[in-house]
C-alpha cells in the first residue's frame, strides 16, 4: 500500500539559520525523500509538500527574543496555513521557539535555568499522546540525541492547560528527574505537539545523530515516524 | 521650513508574576553575595525607546500598543506598559 506515495519535505532558511543544510542533507541522503528550500520571504508551501521542517539556528541574531522576529515572516504565515490545512510541521530547536512565537505551538521557550548554553546528549522517552512524529515509535522508549541551546527552558501558557508532550528529558532507563533535565523545563519537556499532532516542537536535534558515523541513529527514527505515517495514513487526508 | 514634529513612546516589558525568571535569580543572588543583602528579589526586564512622528499622542499611544500586540511582547511570559517620555516636539 506503501510503493509511489511521494513524500515532499521543505526546510525552512530564515537569515540565521544553521541547520537548514544539515536537515537538507539528512532528508535528502540519509532518509532519501526528496526536499527542498523554502525562503524566509515564501509566500506559499509549495503544493504537494508533505512535511515542512524549521530547522535550529539563531533566526534574525536571536533578538528580541528567540525565534520572535521570524515568527512574523510570511513565510511563517504560509506554514500556519499549511499546518491548518492537515501538513506536518517540525521545528527543531530554534524553529520550535519560532513555533511557540507564532503561536501554532503553546507555551514559551526561556533561558535555561542555569543560563548557560547546553551542548550535550541527552535522553528523551516517548510520551502517550498519538504524533505522526512519534508514530513508529513505541510509548515509553529512550532515544539519545543531542541538544545544543541557550533558551529550551519550556514553560506552558499562564492560562494553565497543559500541553500534548510527545518526548521527555530522562535518564538512559527511561526514569524522569531534575538530574536528567538539562534546562529546567516543566515536567521535563523536550518535544511537544499540538492538539492535531500534526505540528511538533523538539530541542533535540534529530539531524545531528541521524547516521552511525555521527554517533547514532535514533534522530533518523523521528523523521522516519513522519514519512511512514505519511504512506500508512496522511496521504489519505487527516 | 516646517520641522518635523516627533513623540518618543518608552514600552517597559516586565515578566508576569510567577514566571521563571533565572536572570533575576542569579543577579539577585550575587547582589546578595557581594554584600548588598538588603536585596529580597530583582526581575529583569527591558525597554524600547520608539520615536514617532506626529502631534497626536493618543494616536501613537494606540499604534505602540499595536506594535507590543505584534512583536515586541510575548503575551504567554511579559505585561508591558507605556511612557511617554518626551513631545510632542521637534525631533533632536
Amino acid at each position: 500500500m506503501c510503493g509511489g506515495v511521494i513524500v515532499q519535505f521543505c526546510v525552512v532558511t530564515y537569515p540565521g539559520s544553521n541547520c537548514d543544510r544539515d536537515c537538507y542533507y539528512v532528508i535528502g541522503e540519509v532518509l532519501a525523500e526528496p526536499v527542498r528550500y523554502l525562503r524566509h520571504w515564501a509566500e506559499h508551501v509549495p503544493r504537494g509538500t508533505s512535511c515542512v521542517v524549521l530547522p535550529g539556528g539563531f533566526s534574525y541574531g536571536d533578538y528580541l527574543r528567540p525565534g520572535a522576529i521570524a515568527a512574523r515572516m510570511p513565510v511563517t504565515g504560509a506554514i500556519e496555513d499549511f499546518a491548518a490545512g492537515g501538513g506536518l510541521v517540525l521545528g527543531i530547536c530554534n524553529g520550535f521557539q519560532i513555533l511557540c512565537e507564532a503561536g501554532l505551538l503553546p507555551g514559551s521557550l526561556i533561558v535555561n535555568d542555569h543560563l548557560a548554553f547546553s551542548c550535550l546528549p541527552v535522553h528523551v522517552r516517548v510520551e502517550g499522546d498519538p504524533s505522526p512524529f512519534t508514530h513508529s515509535l513505541k510509548q515509553g522508549e529512550v532515544l539519545r540525541m543531542p541538544i545544543a541551546h541557550r533558551d529550551g527552558n519550556y514553560r506552558p501558557p499562564s492560562d494553565g492547560a497543559q500541553p500534548q508532550v510527545a518526548l521527555r528529558y530522562c535518564s538512559p532507563a527511561g526514569e524522569l528527574g531534575e538530574d536528567y533535565n538539562p534546562n529546567g523545563s516543566q515536567y521535563s519537556t523536550a518535544a511537544i505537539t499540538n492538539e492535531r499532532g500534526n505540528v511538533m516542537g523538539m530541542m533535540p536535534h534529530p539531524e545531528r545523530c541521524a547516521e552511525s558515523i555521527l554517533g547514532g541513529e535514533d534522530g533518523m527514527r523521528v523523521l522516519q515516524s513522519a514519512v511512514d505515517w505519511w504512506k500508512e495514513v496522511g496521504s489519505y487526508g487527516i | 521650513m516646517e520641522r518635523l514634529i516627533f513623540v518618543l513612546m518608552r514600552v517597559v516589558v516586565t515578566l508576569k508574576p510567577g514566571v521563571q525568571d533565572p536572570e533575576g535569580a542569579t543577579i539577585t543572588d550575587s547582589l546578595q553575595r557581594i554584600g548588598f543583602a538588603s536585596v529580597n528579589r530583582v526581575t529583569v526586564g527591558r525597554h524600547f525607546d520608539i520615536e514617532i512622528p506626529g502631534r497626536d499622542e493618543d494616536r501613537i499611544r494606540r499604534e505602540v500598543e499595536k506594535m507590543c500586540e505584534s512583536l515586541l511582547v510575548n503575551p504567554v511570559l511579559q505585561d508591558y506598559h507605556i511612557e511617554r517620555i518626551q513631545g510632542p516636539q521637534p525631533a533632536g
